[in-house]
């Protein structure tokens, strides 16, 4: 049986000031080489999730491991098997590539060789090598999410963790990133993203979670989910359980489906 | 390089050093930089000149350790005060924060990260302080015939480096409970962001009131002209009313009011003692209490880091979901563009906290300074000078410099953000967009002007004529550098940024009026003290003045305007 990497249980999460909570009795788990896709509308609760998971807001309710590691506990470890790129693409503007990702790689206390040898192999796959010692103040907006990337994956991180990952990339780029992510996980990694393009999560998932108002709607393998609506596409299937919200399911360890309410 | 260090080279490189487009902008900068301090030393050099004689007299009558004591205090309260805005920005608001958490870094890593960035923004002005002040005090100590150790110079760098550490850390403490007011109230920021106001002024208040009280004390202390205080030499003679007093007459009645206050702040009273104490052993306990104080402080400012630091960014962090639902009947009315713009200009600042907090900040400190300093000025040079002129001079260097430190104009443009390409496809004539942000920066400039005027005429140092002349000389002046300043900040505004004092760092833009603004203050300021000597009719001088000012004013005032529209189209266009 293969490790997790990601474990979250009953993940609750609600903004100061708010009433309603933006992610309620979240579970689910991301396993050792796992490509796990995750889908939602607008204001699902996805971002949330993630920057919970990476640390990025503080949460009260549930638990979070990351490769064992309590994110509550001990974040320093834990955010260390993390890479994170994030929907904004926050960087230093004044920076350029180069710095920005030796940077990163001092941050996660990567050795010169090996931060050599990423970097040039990252640099030269996403075409940036002549690029790399400008500011990144002049970069396009998907030259600096391929800068993002490349800081998320200088330190190889067992959790590589992308929010709308493909927003604003060029088909080669976005077809580069895909195949990434599929060569992270086979090196016996994982891979959490959030996505909107349903034909992309299809395509490159192993597994899938369904969010909408903050509950998890729907959680499995793309084969389990394939069984449950052998008729209709992925697409049709998100648009279905979108629209009832009250709905979970769950699927089992051994494929058997089963349906549970949560309310 | 471990990840603390690391992180703060980054930071320090971020925050801090300057970039340019090409050559002709770094002269350009470097001229602005050494006009401006040259421009603001000459304050400096006219307090470092005036303290020589106090420190000399200090010498004299035993009260060296309490001047310099008094001395440091002062400098570890304005970088208090200059150093509040700083710290909120680039530890609580600044847009980073969100990406340095989610890094396996500890929360007191890039607290204090961050914090060392803080004190080197602040170093600055403490060190314009400390270094002149001790060197002044080092020449007095040798001229009145005593011995200097080394261990002087030794503790004054550590004093350079540790007194404004000691200031930021208090920063911190009082930026707790300010953080916790916005907090509560996160759905109505502006109501949130006028109680932060008024809980700032109370401080400062808390702080000048007692320096405010210590001084009317010392005023009744001030001896009449014909007293005779030690054998210095005197250095320069008042007149009033035909009686003479001389400075060290002056100096000898106000050095007990530095021994309240240089007492009683013992920190500094010890880095005092420890710096002139000529036995060795003494000088080294003295010492070893002050870094102890220091130790201190930095020991609990850490803990409450650790405790508190994440817990309110991250509550930052969490502002954009917390909002109050509005339930309003009020009809829908249509505004033309103008208006419309306005509006938005308001709410842009109104909305955004510690924009609003700045500005707000900007306005209601300059007629508290001109007040507490007016007053102080009023109680030790009561007896001996006039104190009307002076009083009128200090007023028009606070409203002059702070009036163009106010953002509202000097960042109009840069402080959209990535929001300006949104606003160049507006179907809207430029110059509209330009002239609302002026039309907002001037409805705060003269809020301000107002205040302070009224101040002034608290002081009672002045005339009605002072206050008219104050009041209407000052809103067209600032009228004129409001424009100046959106012109400049339009002519290479910093749109990509992470936290607004990034915009303000390192920026010709808001350096520029600055310089032309504060220039106008220190004229002002010196013709005044210039007139406390000449005897002039005062109505007279207040005609001159004001016909002068305005008429400067609004030449520069037209001509901007004209520049501005012949190039407002080219500068958005290069706008990217």
């Amino acid at each position: 049986m293969s490790n997790s990497i990601l474990s979250i249980n009953n993940l609750s999460k609600k903004y100061r000031g708010n009433e309603n909570y933006s992610v309620k009795d979240l579970s689910f788990e991301v396993k050792e080489g796992e490509l796990y896709a995750f889908l939602g509308p607008n204001g699902a609760g996805k971002s949330t999730t993630i920057k919970c998971i990476t640390g990025a807001l503080p949460y009260k309710e549930g638990s979070i491991n990351i490769c064992g590691y309590n994110l509550h506990d001990n974040p320093v470890e834990a955010k260390k098997n993390i890479g994170y790129v994030p929907d904004n693409h926050f960087l230093y503007e004044s920076m350029t590539a180069n710095e920005y990702i030796n940077f990163m790689a001092d941050i996660y206390g990567v050795g010169v060789n090996d931060r050599k040898e990423r970097s040039k192999k990252y640099l030269e796959l996403f075409s940036l090598t002549d690029s790399q010692n400008k500011p990144l103040s002049s970069f396009s907006h998907g030259m600096k999410q391929k800068v993002c990337v490349i800081g998320a994956l200088i330190h190889n991180p067992k959790l590589w963790i992308l929010d709308e990952p493909l927003t604003g990339l060029d088909p080669m780029s976005a077809y580069n990133l895909k195949e990434l992510m599929k060569e992270h996980c086979k090196e016996g990694n994982s891979v959490f993203f959030s996505s909107h393009i349903i034909e992309v999560v299809e395509k490159l998932c192993d597994k899938v979670a369904i969010i909408d108002k903050g509950h998890l709607l729907i959680s499995g393998s793309m084969e389990e989910i394939r069984a449950k609506d052998r008729e209709n596409s992925l697409e049709d299937f998100f648009i279905s359980v979108t629209q009832n919200d009250k709905e979970t399911i769950q699927f089992s360890e051994n494929n058997e489906s089963e349906d549970e309410f949560t309310e | 390089m471990n990840s603390f260090a690391c992180l703060t080279k980054q930071l320090i490189k971020n925050t801090l050093k300057p970039t340019f487009a090409d050559e002709k902008e770094k002269r350009k900068y470097i001229i602005t930089v050494v006009a401006l301090v040259v421009c603001l030393g000459i304050p400096v050099v006219l307090g470092v000149v005036g303290a020589y004689g106090l420190i000399k007299e200090a010498v004299n009558l035993n009260y060296l350790d309490e001047v310099l004591s008094t001395i440091f205090l002062s400098a570890q309260v304005i970088t208090v005060f200059l150093g509040l805005f700083a710290y909120v920005n680039i530890m609580y608001f600044s847009k980073d924060n969100e990406f340095l958490f989610t890094l396996p870094l500890k929360n007191i890593t890039i607290f204090w990260a961050k914090l060392i960035v803080i004190l080197i923004y602040e170093l600055i002005f403490s060190a314009v302080i400390i270094i002149p002040m001790c060197i002044v005090g080092a020449v007095a100590i040798i001229a009145s015939g005593l011995t200097l150790s080394a261990g002087y110079f030794i503790m004054m760098l550590l004093a350079t480096l540790l007194l404004p550490l000691m200031a930021i850390l208090f920063v911190a403490l009082l930026s707790y409970p300010l953080m916790f007011i916005l907090k509560f109230f996160k759905k109505h920021p502006t109501f949130g962001a006028i109680v932060v106001i008024i809980f700032v002024v109370a401080i400062y208040l808390a702080i000048y009131m007692p320096m405010l009280m210590i001084s009317g004390n010392s005023a009744e202390n001030i001896p009449s002209g014909d007293s005779q205080s030690g054998d210095i030499e005197n250095s320069g003679d008042a007149t009033t009313d035909g009686e003479e007093v001389s400075a060290s007459d002056i100096y000898a009645s106000i050095l007990p009011a530095f021994s309240k206050v240089g007492r009683y702040s013992f920190h500094t009273y010890f880095l005092a003692k420890s710096m002139i104490s000529d036995i060795s052993l003494s000088s080294f306990g003295y010492a070893m209490a002050f870094f102890g104080i220091v130790a201190g402080f930095a020991l609990i400012g850490t803990l409450l880091a650790g405790l508190l630091y994440k817990r309110l960014t991250s509550n930052l962090l969490e502002s954009g979901a917390a909002v109050s639902v509005k339930k309003s009947n009020a009809p829908v009315v249509q505004l033309d563009a103008s208006k419309a713009l306005m509006k938005r200009e308001f709410k842009s600042i109104f909305k955004n906290t510690t924009l609003f907090i700045q500005i707000g900040m900007m306005t209601l400190l300059p007629p508290i300074l001109v007040f507490f300093l007016g007053k102080i000025n009023g109680a030790s040079a009561a007896e001996s000078v006039n104190a009307g002129f002076i009083a009128v001079g200090i007023a028009e260097l606070m409203i002059k410099l702070m009036g163009a430190s106010s953002v509202a104009a000097s960042i109009a443009i840069s402080r959209e953000g990535e929001g300006i390409f949104m606003l160049k496809t507006y179907p809207v004539d430029l110059n509209k967009i330009v002239d609302v942000k002026i039309k907002v920066s001037n409805c705060l400039s003269i809020v301000m002007i107002v205040l302070s005027s009224i101040a002034f005429m608290l002081t009672g140092s002045g005339t009605i004529i002072d206050f008219v002349a104050i009041l209407v000389s000052n809103i067209i002046y600032l009228s004129a550098i409001n424009r100046y300043s959106v012109y400049r900040d339009l002519k290479r505004p910093k749109v990509h940024w992470k936290n607004i004092v990034e915009i303000t760092n390192n920026n010709l833009a808001t350096l520029f009026p600055m310089l032309v603004s504060g220039l106008g203050g220190v004229v002002a300021m010196i013709v005044s003290f210039v007139f406390t000597v000449i005897n002039l009719n005062k109505y007279a001088v207040s005609a001159i003045y004001m016909v002068v000012t305005i008429s400067i004013s609004l030449i520069y005032y037209f001509a901007i305007k004209a520049k501005t529209k012949d190039n407002v189209e080219r500068l958005f266009e290069e706008i990217e």
